[in-house]
């Protein structure tokens, strides 16, 4: 009889983990459970593109016309990711651009905040005509939201160099946004700073052992003079937000045919023991028709990693089939490792829109050969 | 008969202690309870999954019991809830 109290005890003791009867593990979800339609892999690739898309295209918010730059971040609620997305778009108001904020719990389905926009731009200002090449990181040191992004005053003829530069905004929860007051942090007219490197544009914030660190688009100091510049990929850390020191030879050389003119967009993230940077790079320039104004066509994505994101080594298999290599297309890439999947947005232009939306990708070099949206294991 | 006895005052007891078909009364039972049945969030496939992502914080040491009241007070606005992470992290 003891031995069957004892035995009934332990099935009563074993029937649960703990208090919730859950096993505590790191949760790592499919997406295609979360999301209404699968993703297919592409074919001799590690890409899944999303059946439906593209997952975005506009808010339909009052203030909003058409979608300009847009910076992903992705937060974790209890080990389930709610991406956040903000993006400046044509105003309604009159004002050259305003910025958005959204989120969405399956990465497709976007709710955007009721208090939009965020932020206006503001005539006199430095980055009065464009707030572009948005990049946002959550800083856990100082529980701070924080935005690099560049910042133009268009020139008024050929003589007006006009202004450029990377602006820092902050914010303590993603809605109230406030513009570092030592804006334009880098100046791409200062002497100072075009004595190391003519800059292109910003393209990826990042925040490791306690430095901030800045991929930048940008040629050496003479770049620009014979001819157009190729933007190839320098890095520069902080000292704080305001203060920057750019290296002195690219972290990445661009000059393949897919990127012989430079690279526009990139997001870098730590993935499988090494860096991945995921990158959209540009054969030509072609005059905008705005005083000397150039603007990056015929764009491809591409990939690089890196053992310790200081130099990088192009994939073999570059371009990667993620964009349309149409006309001025792809312009921003969004990157985010969620469990053993890297998490990809593509704004690029669809052809059926006539406007540019934004598609969402997966990278899955870790999957097993079954379809992406194959039922899990049960935790254990 | 004795034996039956027995059986019958330890089975409720077993019962008792792991609802499996209901949300435990914890925290991580609360909050996921508001995340994926009254905020019916997509980013949740289950109620297991939840609770297992949220036990997996707790015992990395996150302060749940926090968190989880300001989830509630954040009554799905999800802008908010996304902070109540940032604020217990």
């Amino acid at each position: 009889m003891r031995t069957n109290n004892l035995l009934l005890l332990l099935v009563a003791a074993s029937a649960c983990t703990n208090e919730t009867g859950i096993t505590p593990a790191e949760v790592n979800i499919d997406p295609g459970e979360v999301t209404e339609c699968d993703f297919t892999l592409m074919e001799e690739t590690d890409f899944l593109e999303y059946d439906c898309n593209p997952v975005f295209q506009s808010t339909g918010e009052e203030w909003a016309g058409d979608i300009g730059s847009i910076g992903f971040h992705t937060t974790q609620v209890s080990g389930h990711p709610f991406y956040q997305m903000w993006y400046t778009a044509d105003a309604t108001s009159g004002a050259a651009y305003e910025l958005g904020y959204a989120i969405s719990g399956d990465g497709t389905n976007w709710d955007t905040h009721p208090g939009n926009p965020m932020i206006r731009a503001t005539p006199g200002t430095w980055d009065q005509d464009a707030m572009d090449a948005l990049q946002v990181i959550w800083d856990e040191d100082e529980s701070l939201y924080v935005m690099t992004y560049q910042g133009i005053t268009l020139p008024q003829n050929e003589f007006d160099p006009g202004q450029w530069g990377i602006g820092v905004a902050t914010s303590d929860d993603g809605i109230r946004w406030g513009k570092h007051p030592a804006n334009p942090v880098i100046d791409f007219n200062d002497p100072a700073v075009s004595a190391t490197v003519s800059p292109c544009w910003p393209l990826n914030l990042t925040k490791r052992a306690g430095s901030y660190i800045s991929y930048v688009a940008a040629s050496d100091p003479l770049g620009g003079m014979f001819g157009n510049p190729r933007c190839d990929v320098y890095t520069a850390v902080g000292n704080g937000l305001a203060d920057w020191n750019f290296s002195p030879n690219p972290s990445l050389q661009a000059g393949d045919w897919y990127d012989a003119a430079g690279i526009v967009a990139a997001d870098v993230v730590e993935f499988n023991d090494q860096f991945y940077m995921f990158y959209i790079g540009f054969e030509s320039w072609t005059p905008t028709g705005q005083g000397n104004v150039i603007t990056a066509t015929s764009p491809h994505v591409a990939m690089a990693t890196s053992p310790d994101g200081s130099f990088w080594t192009k994939y073999p298999g570059n371009p990667l089939p993620l964009s349309k290599d149409i006309g001025t297309g792809a312009r921003a890439i969004g990157a985010e490792v969620v469990g053993t999947r890297v998490h990809l947005w593509v704004n690029d232009y669809y052809t059926d829109l006539e406007a540019n939306a934004v598609g969402y990708f997966l990278f899955d070099p870790n999957r097993d050969e079954e379809p992406v949206d194959a039922p899990t294991e049960p935790a254990p | 008969m004795h034996l039956a006895r027995l059986t019958w005052l330890l089975a409720p007891l077993a019962l008792a202690a792991c609802p499996s078909n209901t949300v435990p009364p914890t925290p991580c039972g609360d909050m996921c309870d508001e995340l994926v049945s009254t905020c019916s969030y997509a980013a949740f496939p289950s109620m297991d999954s939840c609770l297992q992502g949220c036990e997996f914080d707790s015992t990395n040491g996150r302060d749940v019991s926090g968190q989880q009241e300001c989830v509630a007070e954040a009554e799905c606005n999800t802008f908010a809830i996304v902070e109540c992470e940032h604020a217990y992290e």
